[in-house]
């Protein structure tokens, strides 16, 4: 038994020595088509830092920062990791989890990154992390069903793509819905419906919340969001051209059972992979009262428990360098930040993918990103829960009254968690 | 010769020392890993405490809980779970009764249908979800096979009103081989002499199972259906697979207790709101077991009487 204790025992120690040496950065992410690119910037970040090793763990984006967040509650958790929900950004950034980016991160973000791009982690973020890549939506249209239906080309405005919607559709003999003519964000956990939701709110001219000073309140309960209501109650309730009963998203546009979604740029990819038969168009999203698009951006932060803090920004950095982000780009489809690298073979080769690079041509076209504050995943949230229950009730596709109220009992919830974090503005 | 061993102060208390430090490593487990986060999750139920941003914890007194009862999540999450819970709990039992009753007929291919039964209870939960999940599509095979018979396509994940029952299915479906086994193994302690003695009186199948055999299955019965409300109460994943991605099922349509409180906690970082959501589940749970104990004791007393 003695032999037995002291032999466990000396394992221990020699293991400890083992793995003492060497300097690792930890890498979470939550994208786990990343991870390819991830591991290229890391295998050349180890080749110019012998002595480092970097290891990459990818995880999907709703648990990749549920556990960013518990490690770093803790006190611990990787070197790296990125962050979609930007709210969390600066909840960390408070809690003091975050390390400040240096001179030359700031620099590197200042020369490299469009307007809007740079305002936001400027302004919103305080620096606190390196935008990666953005989520911009556009409409993907089926070109063969369109040809078939006699459509010139992807609609410019709500009437057009409710129109053409209705002549994409198909049913089967007994009346069901067996290809939409626009498939909609219907169903599915998370504040995904939400966020989708708003790529029309801001079209109809209003966001999700409005700001006075440094406090919110709900801006949805006006025309834009009865209108933005009306399109989804309409698609599914007066023209029948969606139905919770269909696939949807990619899958759907893929296996041929939609003429038209919207959705990110990481489905070029995925189409590339999965259908690359299908002939297909990107383009803007419909006007209606306005030009504008609801925009996302990743970050990459480095925590402020990471023993390697100088080490994990270098990474940062040569992540977000040309050759990655076009790997990025070209592989898997996500819009990089970086502008200052030459994309045009990429686009050349992927054209659908320069609809993503540009913005729409219109003059008054406005860009809203969500603000950081910590409430963000509770309104998102139930407000899509709200949202995927309403879609359901026919009722309010003719009836304008109830449809009012539904917007005034939404709205009294989104001011009811802003109050809860002493954000409400008031009436 | 017979040797005569003297037995020193140590080995006449080894044995004592023994227990001793079995049941202390017992107990200080237990107080590590169920008492101590209990009390801790009931100290902050009655805090503000949030996990990120919570710069102090403040005492709130009853506010968690007063605001879980205006709270539409947490009402219907309360819904979804006692639907869910009051289908499955008796179908689980009487199907698991009813296979019990088969197994114990002894019939040839018993074993086999045993371990075919028992086969979901050992495949984890998440895998068993994802893989209902596929087959509650729209164009799945279960909408295939009732198409063979004639029955038009149901939303199982799409539709509101079925959701639920998709949770249900897969819930009893899983649990049901456990249930059964333990059925069997109750009925197979019961002596087979009152059953044979009963059976010579003149009583019929139904009168012999009526008041030899259930009666004496009271325990296993009481100890099963513990379990299965537990196990009801505290449904998780396949609602957390089910709705996950976007063609995930209704939300609100499948949520249930625990679903919310992970939301609460892991998303919204609500620990304090979290842990009184937490807390009424637990106080439900045992306020259930304890209804559960006396409705046995009582039926156990009539069946004495």
């Amino acid at each position: 038994m003695r032999r037995f204790i002291s032999f466990i025992v000396v394992l221990m120690v020699f293991g400890l020595f083992v793995g003492a040496g060497g300097q690792t950065i930890t890498v979470w992410i939550g994208y786990p088509e990343l991870e390819s690119i991830y591991r290229a910037a890391a295998d050349d970040f180890e080749a110019t830092h012998p002595g480092v090793s970097v290891q990459i763990s990818a995880f999907s984006l709703r648990d990749s920062e549920t556990k960013i967040s518990m490690a770093l509650a803790a006190g611990t958790g990787p070197d790296v990791f990125n962050l979609s929900v930007t709210s969390l950004v600066n909840q960390f950034r408070e809690m003091g989890a975050l390390s400040p980016a240096p001179e030359k991160v700031i620099a590197w973000v200042n020369e490299n990154t469009e307007d809007w791009v740079r305002k936001y982690i400027a302004q919103e973020l305080s620096y606190y992390g390196v935008p990666g890549h953005k989520g911009n939506r556009r409409l993907f249209w089926n070109k063969d069903m369109f040809a078939e239906a006699g459509l010139p080309g992807p609609p410019r405005t709500w009437t057009e793509l409710l129109a053409d919607a209705v002549l994409l559709a198909k049913y089967d003999e007994s009346g069901r819905l067996i290809r939409s003519g626009l498939s909609l964000r219907l169903s599915g956990g998370g504040g995904g419906i939400a966020h989708k939701w708003y790529d029309w709110l801001v079209l109809a001219g209003a966001y999700v919340l409005d700001r006075v000073g440094d406090k919110y309140r709900a801006g949805y309960n006006n025309q834009a969001g009865f209108d933005a209501m009306r399109l989804y109650l309409d698609a599914l309730h007066r023209y029948h051209v969606d139905s919770p009963d269909i696939k949807h998203d990619a899958e759907a546009f893929a296996l041929g059972q939609t003429a038209m979604f919207v959705r990110e740029s990481w489905v070029i990819g995925y189409m590339a992979t999965h259908a690359p038969e299908v002939n297909y168009g990107v383009a803007y999203l419909p006007r209606h009262v306005d030009s504008a698009e609801h925009l996302g951006v990743d970050v990459l932060c480095v925590s402020a428990f990471s023993p390697n803090q100088d080490l994990a920004w270098e990474y940062v950095l040569q992540y977000v360098q040309p050759k990655y982000q076009r790997m990025m780009l070209r592989e898997v489809g996500w819009i990089p930040c970086n502008i200052a690298a030459d994309y045009s073979d990429i686009i050349a080769e992927r054209p659908q993918l320069g609809v993503f690079l540009t913005s729409p041509p219109w003059k008054d076209h406005k860009v809203y990103v969500y603000p950081g504050i910590a409430p963000e995943s509770e309104i998102d949230a139930r407000l899509a829960e709200r949202l995927e229950q309403a879609f359901l009730q026919e009722k309010l596709a003719y009836d304008d009254a109830a449809l009012w109220q539904w917007l005034e009992e939404a709205a009294a919830e989104t001011n009811q968690i802003l109050a809860e974090y002493g954000m409400y503005a008031g009436e | 010769m017979v040797r005569r061993f003297r037995i020193t102060p140590f080995e006449k208390y080894d044995k004592f020392f023994f227990g001793a430090i079995i049941i202390i490593s017992l107990y200080f487990l237990f107080g590590v890993l169920r008492l101590y986060p209990t009390c801790l999750s009931l100290y902050l139920s009655f805090t503000n405490y949030r996990l990120i941003g919570s710069p102090s914890i403040k005492f709130m007194g009853l506010t968690n809980y007063t605001r879980l009862l205006h709270d539409s999540s947490f009402v219907i999450a309360l819904k979804n779970t006692l639907v869910i819970a009051g289908v499955s709990i008796p179908a689980t039992l009487l199907l698991g009764l009813c296979l019990g009753l088969f197994f114990h007929t002894k019939w040839r291919l018993t074993s086999l249908f045993q371990s075919i039964y028992f086969l979901p209870l050992i495949m984890p939960t998440s895998a068993l979800a994802l893989i209902w999940k596929w087959m509650y599509e729209p164009q799945g095979i279960l909408n295939y096979l009732l198409s063979l018979i004639g029955i038009k396509p149901i939303g199982w994940l799409t539709n509101p009103h079925v959701g639920v029952w998709a949770v249900i299915i897969l819930w009893i479906w899983k649990y049901v081989g456990y249930t059964s086994i333990l059925f069997y193994v109750g009925l197979e302690n019961i002596p087979r002499m009152y059953e044979e003695a009963a059976a010579i009186d003149g009583a019929n199948s139904w009168q012999i199972f009526r008041k030899i055999t259930f009666p004496m299955l009271m325990p296993t019965t009481f100890f099963v259906s513990i379990l299965v409300t537990t196990w009801a109460f505290q449904i998780f994943e396949p609602v957390y697979v089910m709705t996950t991605g976007s063609q995930g099922a209704f939300v609100r349509s499948v949520k249930v207790l625990v679903f919310d409180i992970y939301a609460n906690y892991f998303t919204h970082f609500k620990v304090g709101y979290a842990s009184a959501e937490a807390m009424f589940l637990f106080m439900l749970l045992i306020t259930l077991a304890l209804l559960q104990r006396y409705m046995m004791r009582r039926a156990e007393g009539g069946w004495s009487a």
